[in-house]
């Protein structure tokens, strides 16, 4: 099968905002340390953004956790 | 060595030192102020361009056709709302990609993948438009028989080279082509920021400059006497070249108008940096002294906006009020001079600021 167009499977539900508040880390910490702009935190945070591979194993190795713990498809493939 | 492109080479580092340095006003930074500022540059680019399409049509009477007013303040809001706009989000659209993370870039690239979508498709149907109306109105025109398709030939030279001729004259319908031109250009420069304004505006973050503190008053004025500087010698080198020459005709004319346009750019800029001077002076922790010299400069910018604003009372009623437009030069001047004395003001708090620090 060819490419698809992107659905709704492909959006990912995300717990940054669970591990970093776990964590105790303000918004501006977290970005300060994976290296972003303290919006781009809050985007992801809300789902409006999903991050690029690096950006996301470098979110996961701030907040202590596996990425597949930190983001997970919707829907099952 | 001081060669052109290291020249360029400075100018664009300085340009990226002030963006840095600078941050973004807070006032600008608000999510509803960029939604407002997006909004702001679409109504008025669709008004000024509904006044135009009204302006030409016949059917309409002289009394509804007579919307200069409305064109005037609408492109006045344009230009305001895209200064506005381009300050709030240059930062997005200014910094090379190593000081943005990933999503500004993403949110960057479509913006301006998205602008350059509309454009071209915006374009492309008026160049079809101006092309059809160029091959098939003497087409239309002439009559079928022997001859017909030579004469045809006659008629679209003729057509196109009327059209060309009233494209540098200030007078006739194609005038509005050059309107017209002018939204397009407009559009290729503010869509982009209204679209990365209307994205960027989901959560207000103040961005910050390097240095938030008054160090760079200094420079901001130094910057300031040296717009100035150059608007004075440009127009002298205008004016005194267009009596050694008599060259009014020609183009010359269009000197004039990239003087006038620089020398209101530099009115704006002025006024654009002394409101937010003054709001980064509200601090309570200053001393004494440099309040007092804040108030100074309050009351010298609240007198220049009135000026400022009696000009454009001027320029607006004129016709109306039977004024004379004279006094609108008065008020012109006056309003340098005030903004002259403000940026001296700026440079006294610096060098007030620079003491306070030492001690």
């Amino acid at each position: 099968m060819g490419r698809q167009p992107k659905q709704d499977k492909d959006q990912l539900i995300n717990h940054v905002e669970s591990f970093r508040t776990k964590l105790g880390l303000s918004r501006q910490q977290l970005a300060d340390t994976v290296g972003v702009h303290l919006q781009t935190i809050g985007y992801i945070e809300r789902g409006e953004y999903a991050p690029t591979l690096a950006l996301a194993l470098r979110l996961a190795k701030a907040l202590n956790c596996s990425t597949e713990e930190l983001f997970q498809p919707k829907a099952e493939y | 060595m001081n060669t052109m492109p290291n020249q360029l080479k400075q100018f664009r580092e300085d340009r990226l030192s002030r963006i840095l340095d600078e941050g973004t006003p807070q006032l600008l930074d608000q999510p509803l102020i960029k939604r407002s500022l997006a909004v702001v540059a679409v109504a008025s680019s669709w008004i000024t361009f509904a006044t135009l399409l009204i302006a030409t049509n016949p059917q309409v009477s002289d009394d509804f056709r007579s919307l200069t007013r409305l064109r005037i303040i609408a492109s006045a809001a344009m230009a305001v709302s895209f200064l506005l706009l381009r300050v709030s989000m240059r930062r997005v659209t200014s910094l090379p990609d190593e000081f943005l993370d990933e999503r500004e870039l993403a949110n960057r690239d479509w913006a301006f993948r998205t602008g350059y979508m509309v454009i071209r498709r915006v374009g492309l149907a008026l160049t079809l438009l101006l092309i059809g109306f160029l091959v098939f109105s003497p087409f239309i025109q002439v009559p079928r028989g022997p001859n017909s398709d030579l004469l045809w030939l006659f008629h679209f030279n003729n057509s196109l080279l009327g059209y060309v001729t009233q494209l540098v004259s200030t007078t006739g319908p194609v005038m509005y082509f050059a309107w017209v031109a002018f939204l397009l250009t407009y559009v290729a420069y503010s869509f982009p920021l209204v679209l990365l304004a209307w994205r960027e505006a989901r959560e207000g973050v103040v961005i910050k400059g390097r240095h938030p503190d008054q160090s760079n008053l200094h420079k901001l004025a130094t910057r300031y006497f040296r717009k100035l500087w150059r608007v004075v010698i440009f127009g002298a080198l205008t004016i005194a070249s267009m009596y050694s020459f008599s060259v009014f005709q020609y183009g010359y004319i269009w000197v004039i108008f990239a003087w006038v346009t620089y020398g209101v750019y530099v009115y704006f800029w002025a006024i654009y940096k002394l409101g937010s001077t003054l709001i980064a002076l509200q601090n309570p922790a200053l001393g004494a002294n440099i309040r007092l010299v804040r108030q100074s400069l309050l009351r010298a910018f609240t007198t220049s906006a009135i000026t400022g604003a009696l000009i454009v009372f001027v320029f607006a009623f004129a016709n109306q009020l039977n004024l004379n437009i004279l006094p609108a030069f008065f008020f012109g001047f006056a309003s340098v001079i005030l903004h002259i004395y403000c940026f001296a003001l700026v440079r006294r708090i610096a060098y007030m600021t620079a003491s306070e620090q030492r001690n």
